[in-house]
């Protein structure tokens, strides 16, 4: 690190001390994963006012038409330490003046891999940040992973690795992955913070394997790397016989009571579960451990005995929801079903009556459903019971193609099973709610949060006539996987019609707003656009969304994620759109808001998702009332 | 045969179709600054091209039907003005792109005045 780069944040320090500033220090604002801003600057009534304030390009985003693969940037900007980091899918770190965008330092890693090696595209959702207590280097910390298991430590006032971290900087997360495993634990999902440790999740191929390394969270000591506990998802003598059931999206964490809070995904293979029919209880649940210790202080399972892929996608939001005879310690865990199930965060209690609702059974060899899965009464879910039958203008745009594809299809309502002759899934693996999360105002005790609402087709295949399908093809990129190790493989497709019209009826995409004093679904309205060969569709049709709001204590919305690559504010009392500013891609991510020398800033790193669209960025922009 | 116009009125007439090729050939440089700079949100797609060919045609006709003397082929380009215009119309309101309509109004507006002041 050279005396030049240095120089600008020892500067920096001097007049920002003094800054009066809210802080947004995690991937979803706060480790309570709530999304809020209590900034109130920008109002309903002057919203419609914001101007951009800076921009700038990272240069690391690739469309996938040369040698590299494309890259997928949903990274979260973090505001400490007087600074905002950002993280890209070139694992390099940013360090940039949150007024002005001016780059302050930046790290560049050395001899990593941008490689795909478990993803099908570079991935990055941005950077943890970490304060310890004291002065000297490396004090305040940022970390970033990387696909090929590395997690990288730098002082986060001047960019050089912190030498006390793993090996000078760089943690081997693989060193805990099995000795023959077939992918790495990719470090793609930055860290989440419990008081001195850091716990990490991983990613992995698991759409490729019936096994695969079972799944595990890793504690680790933030200042020496050092494995403090490690959490299993899956009993160690599963091992051979499954695998994931991993913990890829962000946690959240309740310091207080000392607790995290684990969304684990599906066990594989992800469609198939004849080689895995003993219960795996822990499997796509949401799962309260000692934050100490690891040990599992409560569970509930989401989905038994997960065939459908249906993930648990997002950090559960923590909430202290206002209530007569005082408040009640909840979390909220949305869904790839739609369903937002809440809990008492302290027992796992429902908070709201769950149903155990009989679902239909597997007509495939080898497999057996479970014959009931867990409901919960309240909030409504975000998709209808049933899919609402062929959209008819997609269905005489293509002839009639929507129904006689549907007329060989098996559906039976939710949890019907993947079958051979094609299940319509709906909700399907895609969603739902996602990874980005909701919102939550903690005073009014009210959700925001967005969902898509999309069908698709599960197909398995027999093992002989799937092999015949190898064509060499980009297999979970064109809708195939493999699920080696099963007596089938498997084909996703969206149910769309020959033009890329969507078979079911709109809206496809809604942002609501649910009391989760009753559970009540205050509003619900289309959300965002689609869009098809530049051409926007009807807003009433909304929009398939991919990265989750943030809410401001002023009663202001905002988020990108929409297709149309356009952010935008909300009314959170009604919903109406504000204010929305185009931009270069979908930002498929979640904002950050701030204040910081007396202005609110709110920050979009805009990079986009093929699954989304085919349109890729490396633009951060920030927003502001004019001066 | 129509007898030839007096040079006085052959003069307004072009003059008017040279005003209408003004929007058009603005809206066709918006069609083009839309389909290459990456935050017009139709970047690189085929929606945006077709706009461009759309705005191309109008401001190619509207140059010619001002120089082409009362007759079928007159006519023929006249009627293709307003079809294309009405189509491109339609192709700019569902890219979303306001200033493009805009343009195309204009050129339609002007297209109305040549109607009146051609024979």
């Amino acid at each position: 690190m050279t005396l030049f780069r240095i120089l600008p944040a020892l500067v920096l320090c001097a007049p920002a001390a003094s800054a009066q500033q809210t802080e947004w220090t995690g991937f979803h604002g706060n480790g309570m994963a709530q999304k809020y801003s209590a900034s109130t600057q920008i109002t309903p009534e002057n919203v419609g006012d914001l101007e951009k304030a800076w921009e700038i390009h990272t240069g690391d985003v690739s469309d996938g038409s040369g040698d590299m693969v494309g890259t997928v940037w949903s990274a979260t900007p973090i505001l400490a330490n007087d600074l905002l980091y950002i993280g890209t899918p070139f694992y390099r770190i940013l360090a940039v003046r949150p007024d002005t965008g001016e780059i302050v330092w930046t790290y560049e890693p050395e001899d990593t891999a941008l490689e795909p090696l478990t993803q099908p595209e570079l991935k990055n959702r941005g950077v943890t940040y970490w304060e310890g207590e004291g002065d000297g280097p490396c004090v305040r910390r940022v970390y970033i992973g990387t696909m090929d298991a590395e997690l990288h430590a730098v002082d986060a006032d001047t960019g050089a690795l912190c030498a006390d971290f793993g090996e000078a900087g760089i943690l081997n997360v693989n060193q805990w992955n099995k000795p023959d495993a077939n992918f790495p634990l990719s470090q793609l999902q930055p860290p989440t913070v419990f008081r001195d440790k850091l716990l990490l999740g991983w990613a992995g191929k698991d759409w490729h394997d019936v096994e695969n390394p079972l799944g595990s969270v890793f504690a680790v000591d933030a200042r020496t790397g050092e494995l403090e506990w490690t959490f299993l998802s899956i009993p160690e003598d599963y091992d051979g016989v499954t695998g994931t059931s991993n913990v890829w999206t962000a946690m959240s964490v309740d310091e207080e009571n000392g607790l995290a809070y684990l969304p684990v995904s599906s066990p594989s293979a992800d469609y198939y579960g004849g080689t895995r029919l003993e219960e795996i209880p822990l499997a796509t649940s949401v799962t309260a451990v000692d934050g100490d210790t690891g040990e599992v202080v409560w569970s509930r399972q989401l989905v038994k005995h997960d065939i459908w892929d249906y993930d648990t996608v997002s950090a559960p939001t923590l909430i202290d929801i206002p209530n007569e005879d005082g408040p009640i310690p909840a979390l909220v865990q949305p869904t790839k079903m739609g369903y937002a199930f809440v809990l008492n965060r302290l027992t796992g209690e429902p908070v709201f009556p769950i149903e155990d609702r009989p679902v239909p059974a597997s007509d495939v060899e080898g497999e057996v459903a479970s014959p009931t899965q867990p409901v919960p009464t309240l909030p409504a879910p975000s998709m209808d019971d049933d899919w609402g039958g062929v959209f008819g203008l997609a269905d005489l745009a293509s002839f009639g193609y929507c129904s006689r594809t549907f007329d060989e299809l098996r559906y039976e309502g939710r949890f019907t099973p993947p079958s051979l002759e094609g299940t319509l899934a709906y909700p399907a693996t895609a969603g739902g709610y996602q990874w980005g999360g909701g919102a939550v105002d903690p005073e009014s005790g009210i959700l925001y949060i967005n969902s898509s609402r999309i069908a698709q087709i599960y197909q398995l295949i027999e093992r002989e006539e799937y092999e015949t399908l190898q064509t060499g093809g980009s297999e979970a990129e064109g809708g195939l996987f493999p699920m080696t190790g099963a007596p089938y493989g498997f084909r996703l497709t969206n149910f769309l019609n020959p033009v890329g019209m969507p078979c079911w009826k709109p809206p496809y995409g809604l942002m609501s707003a649910i009391d989760l004093k009753t559970g009540e679904t205050l509003w619900e309205r289309p959300f965002g656009q689609i869009q098809k060969w530049g051409f926007y569709m009807p807003e009433s049709w909304g929009s398939p969304t991919i990265g989750g709001p943030v809410v401001t204590a002023s009663g202001v919305i905002f988020i990108g994620a929409s297709m149309d690559a356009r952010v935008r504010a909300l009314d959170a009392t009604t919903g109406d759109v504000l204010w929305k500013a185009q931009v270069e891609a979908p930002a498929v991510s979640n904002p950050a808001v701030y204040d910081y020398d007396g202005r609110q800033y709110v920050v979009f790193a805009v990079g986009g998702n093929s699954i989304i669209k085919p349109q890729v960025a490396d633009q951060l922009v920030a927003y502001a009332l004019p001066d | 045969m129509p007898a030839p116009l007096p040079p006085a009125a052959r003069a307004r007439e072009e003059l008017v179709a040279n005003l209408m090729a003004i929007p058009a050939a603005l809206g066709l440089i918006l069609a083009v600054i839309a389909f290459f700079h990456r935050g017009s949100g139709i970047s690189g797609t085929p929606g945006a091209g077709l706009a461009i060919l759309g705005m191309a045609a109008l401001t190619v006709a509207a140059l010619l039907v001002g120089r082409l003397a009362p007759g079928r082929l007159r006519t023929f380009v006249t009627v293709m003005i307003l079809i294309g215009g009405l189509l491109t119309l339609l192709c700019a309101w569902f890219l979303m792109q306001g200033w493009i309509m805009l343009m195309i109004v204009l050129t339609l507006a002007l297209w109305l005045v040549f109607i009146l002041v051609a024979r």
